[in-house]
């Protein structure tokens, strides 16, 4: 009788923009090069939701998360995970890759007492990393919001539209670049947009490390 | 380009927005009780003014919250914003 195998290959893990060489590129922006575009893959991200001025949901996920969350439009904080201001009750919170799953235990029990949601949006988004010197000039010819340093000063984010798509752009540092979470399932789009605006200057493709800090 | 003030995240492009419609419409209150009538006006008639006219805006493409706008409908100029249950600011020509 014939025996039948029953060992499967292992699943593989695949991001949205795989198919654009994402894992081909070095690993770090080439110093001469003017604009590099990358992914930054499997990022962990977590929604929360919650009432600012309720003083015991703000000071239980302080606790948790070891920092405040951010009340000021637009801007963000950085401690076990980096949380992006999404909204007046609204915040995204940044992972290292796999370590959602425990920031997101660690806060439930922590909110268990308050009105609150948290929703794991790990795999609905993703992030598109522009670095360069010319990246002020890509994303003023696909985003009519002022990014320059003068208007936005890094670490900032904005939640906007970028080439028609909404898109949160985090300004990570003052070296110009930025990190775009963008849905998944249009990441293709706002990547061939990227590309596109930016042909004039020659972009490469690069595989910036998939970290929050 | 129209610039629109949100409350939260400030000025920005018109396309980030999506109109509402009119503001302050009082749902009939109960509503087991209310009549064809009442229900027609709630739903149906609106004031249409030629001058201020205090609308729902949400920013769609941003912080996606609700607001309150005033605007002239003479020249779609938006006169102020105010957020959701605030009471809305006096306006004199």
């Amino acid at each position: 009788m014939k025996s039948v195998s029953t060992s499967w290959p292992l699943p593989v893990r695949r991001g949205p923009l795989d198919n654009m060489g994402v894992e081909s590129g070095p690993e770090s922006r080439p110093a001469e090069v003017s604009l590099a575009i990358g992914e930054r893959r499997m990022l962990g991200k977590l929604m929360l939701h919650g009432d600012p001025c309720a003083d015991g949901f703000m000071e239980a996920a302080a606790r948790c998360l070891g920092s405040s969350l951010p009340i000021e439009p637009n801007t963000i904080s950085l401690c076990r995970v980096r949380v992006l201001w999404f909204g007046p009750k609204q915040w995204l919170l940044v992972t290292q890759p796999d370590d959602q799953h425990s920031v997101a235990t660690s806060l439930r029990s922590a909110l268990s007492a308050e009105s609150f949601a948290l929703v794991d949006v790990s795999d609905q988004m993703t992030v598109v990393t522009i670095a360069g010197n010319a990246v002020h000039d890509v994303m003023a010819r696909l985003c009519s919001l002022d990014l320059g340093a003068q208007a936005m000063s890094p670490p900032r984010c904005a939640r906007t539209v970028v080439a028609r798509l909404p898109v949160t752009v985090d300004m990570r540092d003052k070296q110009p670049c930025f990190d775009l979470y963008v849905e998944s399932t249009v990441a293709p789009h706002l990547w061939h947009s990227l590309q596109h605006v930016g042909r004039r200057w020659h972009p490469v493709v690069f595989r910036p490390p998939a970290s929050i800090g | 380009m129209l610039l629109i003030t949100c409350p939260w995240c400030g000025q920005r492009d018109e396309l980030e927005f999506s109109y509402g419609g009119e503001a302050h419409l009082v749902r009939p209150e109960p509503t087991d009780h209310a009549t064809a009538k009442e229900w027609a006006e709630y739903l149906f008639m609106r004031t249409n003014p030629k001058g201020f006219h205090k609308e729902r805006w949400q920013h769609t493409g941003g912080c996606r919250a609700w607001f309150n706008a005033i605007r002239d409908t003479r020249t779609n100029r938006l006169i102020d914003v105010y957020v959701v249950g605030a009471p809305p600011p006096e306006i004199t020509e």
